[in-house]
């Protein structure tokens, strides 16, 4: 795994996949039992070799999920924290960490104490003493699962944009997809501790590489070929290789009450405000379809469905 | 419609926000407060008053000695000047020597690659079960001039010196020391594990070294704990007598606590109860300070579900420490053992350990003769008939305050718990000024001992029940309500159950106290009345008898370690499947109350 100066990666997989182990190899808090990391060409840790910087020797930016803010001392004291480890004067200090909290927007928060602070507050406060030091690389470790709905998409393009000001290179895990999707420069898909795909949000998310990969991120429709469904739409497909199988977002399905390539009935709705989702059976198949939001089909109804060509992607049978 | 607990009170608490005041809680309710607070009142409030009143020269109404010269000749009189000192310096010392061992011994144990973590935690644990009382006992036979060490010496040298004496101010802090350290150790490492390992990873990848990371993010964040739990050992160990009487009080050095004991003992009551004073006032503003540290500071963290990774390397001195702390922990907690039980079998105390002097017969005698059989048998009915009613009123008051923030109810609370600031010898000389005489003459029946050891449970029982009762969410009652039970039947379906572990521990903590308690039991017992306290103590002094001592120890330490395992394993099933965030926070804010189970 590769990752670019300046870019901002998401590792996305479902809990317990490995993803903030993997972090956390990086941060140098865990061990990797093998493989080697490097950073801007210098080795921090080598199985094969047996070499490991310690954590406190890295410069690494660190925000925790929980924020890990220090209790027993006040914002300023935090933020100045790796400043002072790192034996800068203390004119310089202040001004840094000045800098720092204007940046987060909690000037005038020097004297308080983290538990005085709500939960966006102290999360703005971990950014802002991650960022101290101008540090290489920066890690996030699913910041945002702690906030509510609202703040979380105003924390994301936060991030984003304190990321790109800075230029600098973080490495970002979630399991949140929509999250992935927004912030992402690449995105990184993990599964047992195994990379699945690495790819622009685009990419991943109309041309996966593989079954889990699809599945993962968002809902999608695997159509085999004996299935026999929507046969004149992937012949082409066949025509080259027989070996594989195809994945159909619902949002390139088209459903018309008149005419089409298929026809299925209606056999459950999910109205979601902005859009309709319905599933549509198609000669014993379930087929997820989502509409616009003034399409309006009734359980039973027979539709028929129509096939963007062009957002079909293909799969290999393993 | 028998609303003991019920709703109708409920919504009277509820109003009385407006108008504060024990007047205001009315109907069943009250019924409740009035009762509770009539057995407070009798077991603690009225004892104390009585015991200040009396040293301030007034007694039975009659104001004619009134006066200060109680206080005035206490700061004359060059012993209890040396009392007061000597007990400020075993306090100072034991508080030094617990603390150092139990927060060295908790690091090794949570944080350090110290390979015998299980042993050590065994060995904490017997040194916790092990009587204070008893393990002087077993100091002197190791250390008294008779004891194994100087024979050992004589054996080895051929020289007929013995080296080695049982008796000094530093005896007392070593083997109270010994006995209060391992309270140091589990609230210490409970600090440890439950603190958030991510605020230490976040200092390393700041970049702290690791020695940087202890002193500036992990000493701070432990600092509350160990301070708070220094003034509890501070405070236990200048309210013991049985050590002081034990080590001090042969080579003519006294405490404050002797000098209560001895006081009485030369009928000066007033004395003794100025001396008292004094040193309630000692033990009450550590209490005061520590209730107030533990208030301001609280870090105890939500997330700490994480593994602790953080384990150091202890490279080199990996050995050595191993070899230390097992010799140490050894000679601490194993070696008293096995010398008090090897002395139970002796036919007299003194003799070489050879065949024919060997016996059973100090334990057949326990059970053979009356007067051991009768002083077991009176701790424990005292013990069960005392705890009885600490439990009840506990129940009662721990109820009222979870519904009611009234004033009333608040000074209840407080007054219950007060005795924990109260030494034993205190309570038993506030115990003889109230009862001996009328309007309630208990004295000289069994019934002073069981009021006295009602109150000194009664702080115990209130933590018990209230750490788990605290834990209902009131939503579980509600729901019982709203399934159609009064108020007396969600008591008994839901919450009795619910705090049930609680009240058994409570039960058996006092049992374990009630068989060991020396000082109430000395001061206040008559003949007939005499406890397993009684007997331990006045063998000892009388014939120096330790073979027979040792049988009884024996047995009380067997009891003791029955007990404790028995509510280490309530302890696990306390647990009522999956429990809010909310109320997860409340029981880590009284997993501090663990170890105030460790009376005595």
């Amino acid at each position: 795994m590769n990752i670019e100066n300046g870019e901002l990666i998401t590792i996305l997989g479902p809990s317990g996949c490995g993803k903030s182990t993997l972090l956390r190899c990086i941060a140098g808090i865990t061990l990797p039992d093998s493989g080697e990391i490097t950073i801007n060409g210098i080795l921090f840790s080598s199985g094969r070799k047996n070499s490991f910087i310690p954590a406190e020797k890295r410069n690494i930016g660190f925000v925790f999920q929980n924020y890990a803010l220090w209790p027993h001392k006040n914002i300023f004291e935090n933020v100045a924290y790796p400043l002072k480890l790192k034996k800068i004067k203390k004119a310089e200090l202040k001004r840094r960490v000045g800098q720092m909290l204007e940046m987060v927007r909690l000037e005038g928060s020097e004297n308080k104490y983290p538990h005085q602070l709500s939960g966006g507050e102290q999360q703005r406060v971990a950014f802002a003493r991650a960022l101290a030091t101008n540090p290489q690389l920066l890690l996030l470790d699913e910041p945002l699962s702690n906030l509510d709905a609202k703040l979380r998409e105003q924390m994301q393009n936060e991030i984003k944009n304190i990321q790109r000001e800075f230029g600098i290179t973080t490495v970002h895990v979630t399991h949140d997809q929509s999250e992935a999707l927004s912030m992402s420069d690449r995105i990184a898909i993990m599964d047992n501790g195994r990379i699945m795909q690495i790819d622009t949000p685009f990419k991943i998310y109309s041309n996966p590489s593989n079954e889990f990969v699809a599945n993962f991120i968002g809902k999608t429709n695997f159509i085999y070929s004996d299935d026999n469904i929507f046969g004149s739409g992937i012949q082409d497909y066949y025509a080259k290789s027989k070996n594989v199988y195809f994945s159909i977002r619902p949002e390139d399905l088209t459903v018309s009450s008149k005419t089409g390539e298929e026809s299925g009935v209606v056999k459950s709705v999910k109205y979601k405000g902005d859009s309709i989702e319905y599933t549509v059976n198609i000669n014993g198949k379930d087929i997820f379809v989502k509409t616009g939001k003034n399409d309006f089909f009734e359980i039973g109804q027979r539709v028929f469905l129509n096939l963007k060509k062009e957002a079909l992607s293909a799969l290999k049978c393993s | 419609m028998p609303y003991i607990f019920g709703s109708k009170g409920k919504t009277h608490l509820k109003n009385s926000g407006v108008n504060k005041g024990i007047t205001r809680i009315t109907g069943n309710s009250s019924f409740i407060f009035i009762i509770s607070a009539l057995m407070i009142v009798f077991l603690i409030v009225y004892p104390s008053s009585i015991l200040i009143l009396e040293s301030f020269g007034i007694s039975k109404g009659n104001f004619e000695n009134f006066g200060f010269s109680s206080y005035v000749s206490i700061f004359k009189n060059i012993h209890t000047f040396n009392a007061v000192k000597n007990t400020l310096i075993i306090g100072a010392g034991t508080t030094l020597f617990a603390l150092t061992l139990g927060v060295f011994l908790a690091f090794l144990v949570c944080r350090t690659d110290f390979p015998l973590k299980k042993y050590v935690n065994w060995m904490v644990f017997m040194s916790f079960v092990i009587p204070h009382y008893i393990l002087g006992i077993s100091w002197i036979e190791m250390f008294g001039r008779n004891g194994y060490f100087n024979r050992i010496f004589v054996y080895v040298t051929g020289q007929n010196t013995r080296p080695f004496s049982a008796y000094s101010v530093i005896s007392v802090v070593i083997v109270l020391g010994l006995h209060l350290y391992p309270i140091v150790f589990m609230a210490v490492s409970n600090a440890i594990r439950k603190g958030d390992h991510s605020l230490e990873e976040a200092a390393s990848i700041s970049g702290a070294t690791r020695f940087k990371v202890f002193r500036d993010i992990t000493l701070p964040l432990i600092m509350p704990t160990v301070l708070s739990i220094g003034l509890f050992v501070f405070s236990r160990s200048i309210a013991n007598f049985g050590v002081s009487a034990l080590l001090l009080v042969p080579i003519y050095e006294e405490t404050l606590t002797t000098r209560v004991f001895y006081a009485l003992n030369d009928l000066d009551l007033r004395g003794a109860s100025s001396v008292s004073i004094v040193l309630v006032s000692i033990s009450g503003l550590v209490f005061l300070i520590q209730y107030f540290l533990t208030k301001n500071k609280n870090y105890s963290s939500i997330n700490s579900n994480e593994k602790n990774t953080n384990t150091i390397s202890l490279g080199k001195l990996k050995y050595p420490l191993t070899v230390f702390t097992v010799l140490f922990l050894f000679c601490g907690s194993v070696l008293p053992v096995v010398s008090i039980f090897a002395s139970s079998f002796l036919k007299r105390w003194g003799l070489p350990f050879t065949f024919e002097n060997l016996t059973l017969k100090n334990y057949t005698d326990i059970f053979t003769n009356p007067k051991t059989f009768n002083a077991f048998s009176n701790s424990i009915v005292y013990g069960l008939i005392a705890s009885a009613m600490a439990i009840t009123a506990s129940l009662m008051i721990v109820r009222m305050t979870m519904r009611s923030k009234s004033r009333g109810v608040k000074i209840l609370s407080f007054f219950s718990s007060m005795p924990m600031a109260i030494p034993n010898t205190v309570l038993a000389i506030a115990a003889i000024l109230a009862w001996n005489g009328p309007p309630f003459e208990l004295y000289s029946t069994p019934w002073i001992l069981i009021v006295t050891f009602a109150a000194l449970f009664m702080p115990i029982c209130m933590k018990n029940i209230a750490g788990l009762m605290e834990q209902i969410d009131p939503k579980l009652v509600e729901a019982a309500r709203i399934s159609g039970a009064d108020g007396f039947g969600a008591m008994k379906d839901i919450i009795l159950p619910m705090v049930f572990p609680g009240i058994k521990s409570a039960l058996i903590i006092s049992l374990l106290i009630s068989l060991r308690e020396i000082p109430i039991s000395m001061m206040l017992h008559s003949s007939g009345t005499e406890t397993v306290g009684v007997l331990l103590f006045d063998m000892r002094s009388n014939s120096g008898s330790y073979e027979t001592t040792s049988a009884i120890a024996v047995i009380i330490i067997a009891l003791c370690f029955l007990g404790r395992l028995f509510t280490e394993k309530g302890k696990k099933r306390r647990k009522y499947g999956k429990l809010s965030e909310r109320n997860m926070q409340k029981i880590r804010k009284h997993s501090g109350a663990e170890r105030r189970q460790f009376e005595y």
